[in-house]
């Protein structure tokens, strides 16, 4: 094996061998006495051991009797057990996404991106994926309240609406609260509610918004567009501090787009930078980063300019000049940024993210001008949200409002500014000085407690709507189930207090559609004419460069959470469970730092694990008086004095998973860090950052452990054969076909057993390291897809997650600026697979066409199968993970499985299996139809979710198609090929696109051939 | 009950010209042994020890627990213990290979000793074969509980049914059924066998017709005619004849578990000699643990004497050696075959994360044993039971070190993780004890510890002085 010269590593605690961490590290390993009774209490175990001996005697009862009844007529286009396939659409944050839901027997299963929406072209993110689990939630509002009381919608027309209704003329006192809407029918009922109720004020919050962008393109442009970039188009993109491949509402079709650059079989690599505070995803997959605090891109964005102005002639008025940066490794990256965009003028791309100033914006659009970006790789269309106050000031002039009584009445459409409100906002006060308050929303949350009323609203699936995407589709949803709780949607409610027109007529006339039309478009999802015209806007000269304020200890900066955004979605298990990209954390949110950072602060610098579980310590930031106390994550390439931590958490009514604060069955989740949020500022400085006396246990789906150092020079020893990489000039694309696969040599392998021969079919697949982003959207797709359940923040804690498809990730190089290494990894269906010989009862078997199957109902559990399984893919039930769902009041969350797959039982182990019911649903189809399967037609839950398809699924006999291609390209090899398992999983090598400027003296990762030093 | 032997004569000195006696006291007779032996059964049951009671009461409760355990298994399932991704096996899998490699000694005494025509086993081979059966019952316990469903663990039999599903013949786990489930069956055959003549002798005694009737039950008719000796030693000798492979054949079974794997630190071809001498050095150790406390509290000293205690000594010192050189060899290999998974999994074992569990093991298992190079601590009895009962504590950790520091790095560092133990893992492991001392009171107040018979022959050839 090469070993070569890469050091790679996976947490700090690797990298920080101290002799102190050392013999805390032996003190802590050495006793591993176990410290509670894995969470049982003695009482509580006598309790169970009693009732298990009284319920010995029950084990002779039987299942209970159901009785099923066929159709005496079935319903049109209804054949049982067929899905069918429904366009709809989910908003978030004011930006329609499409979608295309999976429906069985009248119930949706699972959420597609919609193929003929522009920005999903099929695929979704992980919040999309998850919606499925949102709409049978059993915790969702299922009745209309009333002072806290249940109460019914008959009462609510009968004595709550007559209140509001009452100001119908002059409006005056009436106040609508709503969370950002795209939605054409909503903006035509809320002009109709201008004209019946004309003093009515109508004020629009979300708490993490793009609100900075608008400014920007304001100043830059005179009025605002909406920028729309085409990374497809681009050979340089430069990220300063941007969301551009996470949170932005477009990050599906920027993946997509991005992708395609980064194959070198299509002939070209782009290449890209990043300058920002937070090591995420962009970074990630940065050839370049250069990690500084977010107050000091202005200044980085201006070096750059003045870079471009000084050597490539680019005339800019007016000049930042005297413009600099820190640090040496920054300095390099602004002239390798600038003679790289000088050199693909027209082709490349500039953007900053949301946290990022009005200014910086501005001057970006302008830079993307001066390049030539502007209608090649940038172009513009409307912006609707031009005209309305930012989100805070938004939220600011209600406050003022209401505190100076001009509100009487408030309406609230779902959001929750109860609890993502700035801090300098008091929103509850505010809210209980209005006599009348009625808040609709899907959850009975923090902000319904306040009001008088509280009226469950539909979810997406149950209820017409419309929407607007990002790049201007109009997108239509339709319901897929009826109301479960007796629901009512936005326009419904808001229709119910008009006197004039109807919903229909109202949503006919903002759809603008004839019969015809509107039925396509229903169909579709999508309306043929987009919402949002092009522009071609006119540039309006930009301010002056004014270096950022640089007086800042510790800049504190936030972001919607990867997983659960700005809270909403906190009661979702399938997202509080999912792995963080970056941190692997579950269940928690924490405050990033450098070790640097950490170091200064007093605080550890490697990771503490106590028997196994890794405790973090606590910092208590406090802004403007107020303080919140948050768990410390030391993460690597965050820049040194930047914290950074995540919104959403900390939801004091959330439900059974969120967190119900005081209930001990709900924990509240994480820390609630919006209380030094102030409306002020997206970054700003901390007036104190302090070493709390708690401790705080994480659990993590890696590093679950400390780790000596002896293990973390076996990581660097493998690594570059479990993940190989390459740089371009270090590779050629039709050069050896096995380059990537001699990284290991090993002598001529020889099979125990007769050898298996495909039959048919060889059911095979490719997974990209290169396009790989590590967004997460494979892992909630496969446990959408494949319901598989969550086991709780204690089961991680004990390692026992439950996700068939996870992503390893790996740093390499620098703890200051490493860079990441990541791999998706779920079962490579060996051929010679070693856990099925090794099972006693034959319970996972090998079938004709290729397939690792799974019997679940021969399965014993002996785990033997996954001890000997090398890549660890295989999940085991320990204990009985739907208990939940044996509760009478989460009966609906049954609605959410997948009829096609098992739902396995406690005590059986479970993989990934291709998605066989996927390829048995085609394989049916096709021989009904007799038709040969075409390559494409059989997509894997994880494939088919993918935005940048790195994700490939295929026949291995048939040579034309795409998987065999991709196996006998060169960047193909197997992941422990040497063990002669032969996987049906192959990877491509990941390949990183460095400038040669900035190339490192050694090579990065394994190079084949090329280093033929060692272990041949 | 009849003690008159001198205690100053040493029987074990090795002096080839004098055959040493190996059942000492001259006023030692057939009666005399009857009275010893039998003679503890029956003292029971005229005033049975207040420590007795206070014993089993105490191992009855451990069992009761274990039985709760098991019973809130069954219920919530085997996520009560540790075992997690990547040690799906942990401490019920280390328990069953320490029960089953103590069960080896008493098997090993018993057969390939009798083979060997060594006489002094007779006078500990009741004794350890008792400590066989009820090890492989602790053992049996472990696969079967530790399952995901314990319910249907009988598919792991190859019974006919209407599925036709047959096992996997090609996993060792189902070659672990057949050899443990032979090795009890015949264990307890020969056991049982070896018992009969004894059964009548209590029979005989019996004063109370109760105990007259039921020990006449078990001996199945036994009257002592030429006939049935004639052929109950030829069954013996067959059935030791059958027992002899077994010996070398289960812990090489067991040790398949894991060397047939693919996975670094248990994929090697030393296993199955490694774990033989591994089980013999443990089953020894183990019975020595029982026998020294037993012999004194019993007044056997003049049956198993201090020559006894020696020849387990040399071989504990023997197999602790070879179990030694095992350790020494794995490393050896796993850096000349320049695996770097292999290479990785026992430079880890010795200084990653479990390295105190390693170094207990090496401690225990081979060095202190070394100490019986010494005849003064070889013939101490205090000093043996001390490493005795170190070589028990060092061979659970063996199994601990193969079974949990393998796994929990393995191939993949992203999977790798840190085995931590909940208190069922430990209460289920006393527990085990609580079934291993209940089941070995109750053999000791019914049934004769020392094959009398047996002895008796031992007895007749140094009286006769051939």
């Amino acid at each position: 094996m090469d070993s070569n010269t890469t050091q790679y590593w996976r947490s700090l605690g690797e990298l920080n061998q101290t002799d102190d961490f050392k013999a805390k590290a032996a003190e802590d390993l050495a006793e591993s006495l176990p410290e509670d009774f894995s969470g049982v209490s003695r009482r509580r175990f006598m309790q169970l051991t009693g009732a298990s001996m009284a319920l010995a005697g029950v084990s002779s009862c039987r299942w209970q009797n159901e009785k099923i009844l066929p159709f005496a007529s079935r319903p049109a286009n209804r054949i049982p057990g067929k899905a069918v396939h429904y366009a709809s659409a989910l908003e978030r944050g004011g930006y329609g996404h499409g979608v295309s839901v999976t429906s069985y027997d009248g119930r949706p299963i699972k959420v597609e991106g919609n193929k003929l929406d522009t920005i999903s072209s099929g695929a979704t993110d992980v919040f999309a994926q998850a919606s499925i689990l949102e709409l049978y939630d059993p915790d969702r509002s299922r009745t209309v309240m009333v002072g806290g009381a249940e109460s019914t919608w008959a009462a609510w027309d009968k004595d709550g609406k007559s209140k509001f209704t009452a100001l119908r003329g002059s409006g005056q006192g009436l106040a609508f609260l709503a969370e950002s809407s795209s939605s054409p029918t909503v903006e035509a009922v809320r002009a109709q509610l201008q004209v019946e109720y004309a003093g009515a004020k109508w004020y629009e919050y979300e708490s993490v918004s793009r609100d900075n962008e608008i400014a920007g393109a304001k100043i830059a442009l005179g009025d605002a567009a909406r920028p729309q970039y085409d990374a497809k188009a681009a050979k340089v993109i430069v990220s300063f501090d941007s969301d551009f491949f996470s949170s932005h509402p477009a990050q599906v079709k920027h993946n997509r787009d991005w992708a395609h650059n980064r194959r070198p079989q299509n002939g070209h690599m782009g290449r890209m930078y990043e300058a920002g505070s937070r090591f995420g995803i962009e970074g990630g997959m940065a050839d370049h980063r250069s990690p500084m605090r977010s107050v000091d891109v202005s200044d980085f964005v201006a070096l750059v300019e003045n870079l471009l102005a000084k050597d490539h002639g680019l005339s800019l008025s007016p000049a930042a000049a005297g413009a600099t940066v820190n640090g040496e490794d920054a300095q390099a990256m602004a002239h390798a940024i600038a003679g790289d965009l000088a050199a693909n003028k027209g082709e490349s791309i500039l953007v900053a993210g949301p946290n990022q100033p009005a200014e910086v914006h501005a001057r970006l659009l302008h830079l993307n001008r001066l390049l030539g970006n502007v209608g090649k790789t940038v172009t513009f269309t409307e912006e609707p949200a031009a005209a309305r106050p930012s989100h805070t000031d938004a939220l600011a002039a209600m406050v003022a409002a209401a505190n100076a009584g001009e509100i009487t009445h408030l309406v609230i459409l779902e959001g929750n500014a109860a609890y993502d409100a700035p801090a300098d906002l008091d929103v509850a006060a505010a809210i209980a000085k209005i006599e009348n308050t009625v808040r609709m929303g899907l959850y009975h949350n923090e902000t319904s407690q306040l009001c008088d009323w509280h009226l469950p609203r539909t979810h997406a699936f149950e209820a017409w709507g419309d929407s607007v995407s990002y790049d201007g589709s109009f997108l239509i949803s339709q319901p897929t189930i009826a109301p479960l709780w007796g629901a009512r949607s936005v326009p419904e409610l808001l229709t119910s207090l008009l006197d004039a027109k109807s919903l229909k007529s109202l949503r006919a006339a903002a759809t603008g559609l004839d019969e015809k039309a509107w039925r396509k478009a229903v169909h579709d999802g999508v309306r043929a004419e987009k919402a949002l015209k092009m522009v071609e806007p006119t540039f309006a000269k930009v301010s002056a460069f004014v270096p950022a304020g640089d007086d800042f200890d510790y800049e504190i900066t936030f972001a919607p959470d990867t997983k659960i955004w700005d809270g909403r979605h906190a009661n979702s298990a399938w997202l509080q469970e999912l792995p963080d990209f970056m941190t692997k954390l579950t269940w928690d949110n924490v405050a990033m730092m450098n070790v640097a950072t950490a170091g200064k602060l007093g605080l550890r610098t490697e990771a503490k694990a106590e028997g196994g579980h890794q405790i973090a310590d606590m910092v208590t930031i406090t802004v403007d008086g107020n303080s919140v106390t948050v768990p410390v994550y030391l993460m690597p390439g965050q820049a040194e004095g930047s914290i950074a931590l995540s919104l959403g958490y900390g939801r004091k009514n959330a439900g059974q998973i969120g967190g119900i604060e005081g209930d001990e069955d709900a924990p509240v989740v994480g820390f609630d860090v919006n209380p030094i949020r102030t409306s002020a500022a997206n970054f700003m400085s901390a007036a104190e950052v302090v070493k709390a006396s708690e401790t705080h246990e994480l659990a993590m789906t890696q590093e679950h452990h400390i780790v000596d150092d002896i293990g973390m020079r076996g990581t660097e020893d493998r690594l570059s054969a479990l993940v190989r990489e390459a740089n371009l000039g270090d590779f050629h694309e039709d050069g050896d076909p096995d380059h990537f696969r001699h990284v290991v040599h090993h002598p001529p392998l020889e099979s125990l057993w007769e050898e298996r021969s495909a039959e048919g079919h060889a059911w095979g697949m490719t997974l990209d390291l290169s396009t790989c982003n590590g967004c997460n959207a494979c892992v909630v797709a496969c446990q959408s897809e494949n319901n598989i359940p969550t086991v709780g923040k204690e089961q991680v804690i004990m390692s026992r997650e439950m996700h068939w498809m996870r992503i390893d990730r790996y740093f390499s190089g620098e703890l200051d600026n490493p860079k990441l290494v990541t791999q998706q990894v779920n079962c490579q269906q060996c051929e010679n697979a070693p856990c099925e010989q090794v099972c006693p009862v034959a319970a996972t078997v090998h079938s004709e066409e290729g397939l690792n199957d799974m019997v679940y109902n021969r399965c014993v559990g002996t785990r033997y199968c996954a001890n000997n399984c090398a890549y660890k893919v295989r999940r085991f039930n320990y204990k009985n993970w739907r208990k939940d769902l044996e509760d009478e009041n989460n009966e609906v969350a049954k609605l959410a499985l997948n009829p096609e797959v098992t739902v396995r039982v406690r005590g059986v182990m479970e993989k990934c299996t291709y998605c066989v019911q996927r390829i048995q649903e085609v394989k049916i189809d096709s021989k009904n139809a007799q038709r040969p399967i075409k390559d494409g037609e059989i997509v894997p839950a994880c494939g088919e979710v993918c935005p940048s398809q790195a994700i490939v699924f295929g026949d291995l006999l048939d040579p034309e198609s795409k998987v065999s291609k991709g196996r006998a390209s060169a960047r193909a090899y197997e992941m422990l090929a040497e063990l002669n398992n032969k996987p049906r999983n192959s990877y491509l090598a990941k390949i990183r696109n460095p400038h040669p400027d900035l190339m490192p003296s050694e090579p990065i990762g394994a190079a084949g051939h090329a280093s033929e030093n060692k272990g041949h | 009950m009849s003690s008159q032997y001198d205690l100053q004569i040493q029987n074990e000195i090795e002096d080839p010209t004098i055959r040493p006696k190996l059942i000492m006291g001259d006023s030692t007779t057939y009666a005399s042994l009857d009275d010893d032996v039998v003679g503890i059964v029956e003292g029971f049951v005229e005033k049975t020890p207040m420590a007795w009671y206070l014993m089993i009461a105490t191992s009855l409760s451990i069992l009761t627990m274990l039985g709760g355990i098991v019973a809130y298994l069954i219920v919530t399932g085997v996520g009560i213990w540790g075992n997690q991704s990547p040690v799906f096996w942990g401490w019920p899998i280390v328990n069953f290979v320490f029960w089953v490699g103590i069960a080896h000694a008493g098997t090993l005494i018993s057969a390939i000793l009798f083979l060997l025509k060594q006489d002094w086993r007779t006078s500990i081979n009741r004794f350890a074969e008792a400590m066989t059966i009820f090890a492989v019952c602790c053992a049996g316990l472990f696969p079967g509980i530790h399952v995901g469903r314990m319910w249907v663990v009988y598919w792991l039999f190859p019974i006919p049914n209407q599925m036709e599903m047959w096992p996997n013949f090609r996993s060792p786990l189902l070659w672990d059924v057949f050899a443990v489930s032979t090795y009890a069956t015949i264990s307890l055959l020969f056991w049982y066998m070896g018992l009969i003549p004894d059964l009548a002798t209590i029979r005989d005694r019996a004063t109370t017709k109760l105990r007259q009737g039921i020990y006449a039950i078990f001996s199945m008719g036994w009257t002592g005619s030429s006939r049935h000796w004639h052929r109950y030693e030829k069954a013996y000798l067959i059935l030791a004849g059958l027992a002899t492979p077994l010996v070398l054949s289960v812990h090489t079974v067991v040790s398949f578990d894991f060397a047939v794997s693919q996975l670094p630190g248990w994929h090697t071809t030393i296993f199955p000699p490694y774990f033989v001498a591994g089980a013999i050095f443990s089953g020894f150790a183990m019975v020595n643990t029982l026998i020294i406390p037993i012999r004194s509290i019993f007044k056997l000293q003049h049956v198993v004497t201090l020559r006894h205690l020696e020849v387990m000594n040399k071989v504990i010192l023997a197999t602790g050696s070879m179990v030694g050189y095992a350790y020494a060899m794995e490393f050896f290999i796993a850096w000349y075959s320049g695996n770097p998974y292999e290479r990785f999994v026992f430079e880890n074992r010795a200084f990653g994360n479990y390295w105190w569990a390693y170094w207990t093991m090496v401690s225990c298992n081979v060095i202190f044993p070394q100490l019986f190079w010494f005849k003064g601590i070889r013939r101490s009895v205090p000093a043996m039971l001390v490493v005795c009962i170190f070589v028990n504590v060092g061979m659970w950790f063996e199994r601990f070190v193969i079974t949990v520091t393998s796994l929990s790095r393995d191939f993949l560092p992203g999977s790798w993780n840190y085995f931590k133990p909940t208190a069922f893992d430990y209460l289920t492991f006393l527990g085990s004890f609580g079934l291993f001392f209940t089941l070995f009171l109750l053999f000791v107040r019914f049934l004769p510890m020392i094959a009398i018979s047996e002895v008796k022959g031992i007895l007749y050839k140094q009286n006769s002085g051939h």
